[in-house]
């Protein structure tokens, strides 16, 4: 039984594996020419009994540029996809996902980063978003930074923050991360609320 | 002797080669250097093209480029790098790995015997000639039709093209950076960085400390180069105009090194005035177009006649006293600001304290209490009787630069402090026992988000102030007290939340 943490943060996982896998299977080629995708719809059956693990909707995804100041920068291109919905049906293949979101990062097209506008991530038959995020960055790095986000727990309380890194790869896959009042606070999303340590 | 002879000629022969090379040839050749990161070679072979045609506008632009990018790498920069720490390896710019040595807490150490002065007399000495020759190279492209394609094995990320407006705009930040180095080298920045970092190993490093231990920092260190850095800023702000027209007037499909974003239009818009009305100050006070409240002077700045330090407030610790700006017009530059906008900016960034005046007892026993404050901040007002357990008497949005506030001491004597309550959550209240009623002194009250502690007084009174700010939303807290169970209660707020009745079962 996967708690509501684990299955918020495979969404994430999985939604970025999903973004990024037409990149790789090549169906997103008009992308990288400029041309951007609409309405995307993606949806991961289980293999096993074929049912639907989960679906993520974009309403645009394509091809943009990290900005400096007031301007765009044409030296740093980035994948960007705005209006990103995930809904989760199953907390499975874990494992498959991480792996997948590995693979995102395309040194050939050059891109340096992810970017998700308006991210919201609903597990199916809860009527509130678990996770919403005005924009949520990639990195090479296997690090997420999460801007103007707000994460709701198991109880429906909901945590406000202005920013916070969620470490998605490596030994502290999971972990948020975020400054308040000076200190560095963090919260294994993984653990459930009655699971966490102050 | 035929040796003799051989050598000058092979050196007449190989100096009448490199002569026939061509500025284009030569350029080539550097754009190869590009490609297997050769940096120098890439430097020199653009320069040797400049050499045959000084006009050359594509080698201006990439010997602009390549000049300030080679500068890790020659001995000044190269030594200087050495100096502060920096190891020998990982130096690559396509790959720079090299990172200051730090302590165990992860704090950068501080290099032996290195002066912060020695910071601003690099970039004065060293980098500012390179900073003007690459304003030079580019002054030279004036054919606004110029485009540059630089391919992705070139740029080691992806290929761009740079035009005419690009370069404007990187011109104009080499101005801007002119016009730092003249301003900062003006400046005494005569700090040992050991002395600074032994500070904060022993915990007292802060601003207050800092501006007492060294008295004569951010005075003037030398008002000769003001003129220059008043001519940069002029030159920093035309160029950036000429860019910003030209990339705004771009066909929307074309992608260049610099590209107009439409989201950030009215920024943008608004930036671009304050520069022209800050250059045009420099003929003579002018209202901003933008602000019709405020004037600015910006000529003032580079006159010579108001340190730094003079304009500074006064610090306890890191945090500013209220009410102690010694000039609100920073020397001239600007004026209309008033006391509650400029300390109303700050407290984002600072800890802006309340100073009180005596507190007058009256005829009816009451304490007329006069705060410096800082409208629309959230105050407590707390009083103790032996500056050890304090209580919250009161709490109140400040609403003008000074509050005066009254309290009931009924004839005991009481010290008062006024706690700034904004920007964090707080909560206040009492803790009881379930079954009498009565307070429970030396319960303990934790927040679970950011451990923050404190423990009831002998009123069973508590007062704890988290590390959360108040737009964290939420907070949960356990309360604890021997012989009672512990109680976990969950908070919604936004600032201080008080009056909190908190009973404990046996």
């Amino acid at each position: 039984m996967k708690t509501f943490t684990q299955n918020l943060f495979i969404a994430l996982v999985f939604l970025i594996a999903m973004v990024c896998a037409p990149l790789e299977s090549g169906l997103a080629a008009p992308v990288l020419t400029g041309t951007p995708m609409m309405e995307v719809t993606v949806s991961e059956y289980s293999s096993e009994d074929l049912s639907l693990i989960a679906q993520v909707q974009a309403t645009r995804v394509f091809v943009d540029y990290e900005h400096w100041g007031f301007f765009r920068i044409g030296l740093l291109p980035m994948l960007a996809a705005e209006n990103v919905q995930v809904k989760i049906q199953s907390a499975e293949y874990l494992t498959n996902a991480l792996a997948d979101l590995r693979s995102w990062h395309q040194p050939g097209a050059g891109f340096r980063r992810l970017e998700l506008r308006n991210l919201e991530i609903i597990i199916s038959g809860e009527n509130q978003p678990r996770l919403r995020a005005g924009v949520a960055r990639v990195g090479p790095d296997g690090a997420v930074k999460l801007s103007v986000a707000a994460v709701r727990d198991a109880a429906g309380r909901q945590i406000s923050l202005p920013d916070a890194t969620l470490q998605i790869s490596g030994p502290s896959a999971g972990r948020l991360c975020w400054n308040s009042g000076g200190h560095q606070e963090e919260l294994f999303i993984l653990q459930t609320t009655s699971d966490k340590t102050p | 002797m035929k040796t003799h002879i051989l050598i000058p000629a092979i050196v007449g022969l190989l100096y009448w080669n490199a002569s026939a090379q061509t500025a284009d040839e030569w350029v080539s050749q550097g754009s190869s250097n590009l490609v297997a990161h050769d940096l120098i070679d890439a430097n020199a072979a653009f320069a040797q093209a400049l050499a045959v045609s000084p006009t050359n506008e594509t080698a201006n632009a990439l010997y602009a480029a390549t000049r300030l990018l080679v500068l890790p790498s020659q001995p000044v920069g190269s030594n200087f790098l050495t100096r502060i720490g920096f190891p020998i390896g990982g130096r690559s710019v396509y790959d720079w790995t090299a990172r200051l040595p730090k302590d165990s807490n992860g704090l950068v150490l501080a290099p032996i015997g290195v002066d912060a002065n020695e910071f601003t007399g690099q970039a004065r000495t060293n980098v500012l000639p390179v900073v003007s020759g690459a304003i030079s190279n580019l002054a030279a492209i004036t054919d606004t039709n110029f485009t540059l394609d630089l391919a992705s094995n070139e740029t080691t990320i992806v290929g761009v093209t740079v035009d005419y407006g690009d370069l404007k705009l990187i011109q104009a930040g080499l101005y801007g950076a002119e016009y730092v180095i003249y301003t900062l080298n003006a400046q005494n920045l005569n700090a040992q960085l050991t002395d600074l970092r032994a500070l904060y190993t022993n915990g007292i490093l802060s601003a207050g400390q800092v501006l007492a231990d060294y008295p004569q920092l951010f005075t003037f260190a030398t008002t000769n180069d003001l003129q220059a850095a008043r001519v940069a800023f002029t030159n920093a702000v035309n160029a950036y105009i000429i860019a910003s027209t030209f990339i705004r007037a771009r066909p929307t499909n074309e992608v260049r090194l610099f590209n107009y974003d439409k989201v950030s239009a009215q920024g943008e818009a608004n930036f671009r005035s304050v520069l022209q009305d800050l250059e045009l100050s420099l003929a003579g006070r002018r209202m901003l177009t933008l602000d019709t409240n405020l004037t600015v002077n910006m000529a003032t700045q580079f006159t010579g006649s108001t340190t730094w330090r003079s304009l500074l407030p006064k610090f306890e610790g890191n945090a500013i006293e209220l009410g102690s700006f010694p000039d609100l017009t920073f020397g001239g530059v600007i004026t209309g600001l008033t006391e509650g906008e400029v300390e109303g900016a700050l407290s984002k960034r600072f800890i802006m304290l309340p100073v009180g005046g005596a507190p007058k007892l009256s005829a009816t026993n009451t304490a007329n209490l006069v705060f410096t404050t800082l409208s629309g901040h959230y105050y407590a007002l707390e009083a103790s009787s032996n500056l050890v357990d304090w209580q919250v008497v009161g709490n109140f949005t400040a609403t003008n630069d000074v509050s005066p506030l009254v309290d009931s001491p009924a004839r005991s004597k009481r010290f008062y402090r006024l706690r700034d309550n904004t920007g964090f959550l707080a909560f206040s209240g009492v803790v009881l026992d379930q079954n009498t009623s009565l307070p429970i002194s030396g319960a303990q009250v934790q927040s679970l988000y950011d451990g923050t502690t404190t423990f009831t007084d002998a009123n069973g009174q508590f007062y704890l102030a988290t590390t959360l700010p108040a737009s964290y939303g939420v907070d949960d807290l356990a309360i604890s007290a021997a012989g009672h169970t512990t109680v976990y209660n969950f908070y919604f707020s936004n600032g201080l939340v008080s009056g909190l009745q908190i009973y404990l079962s046996p």
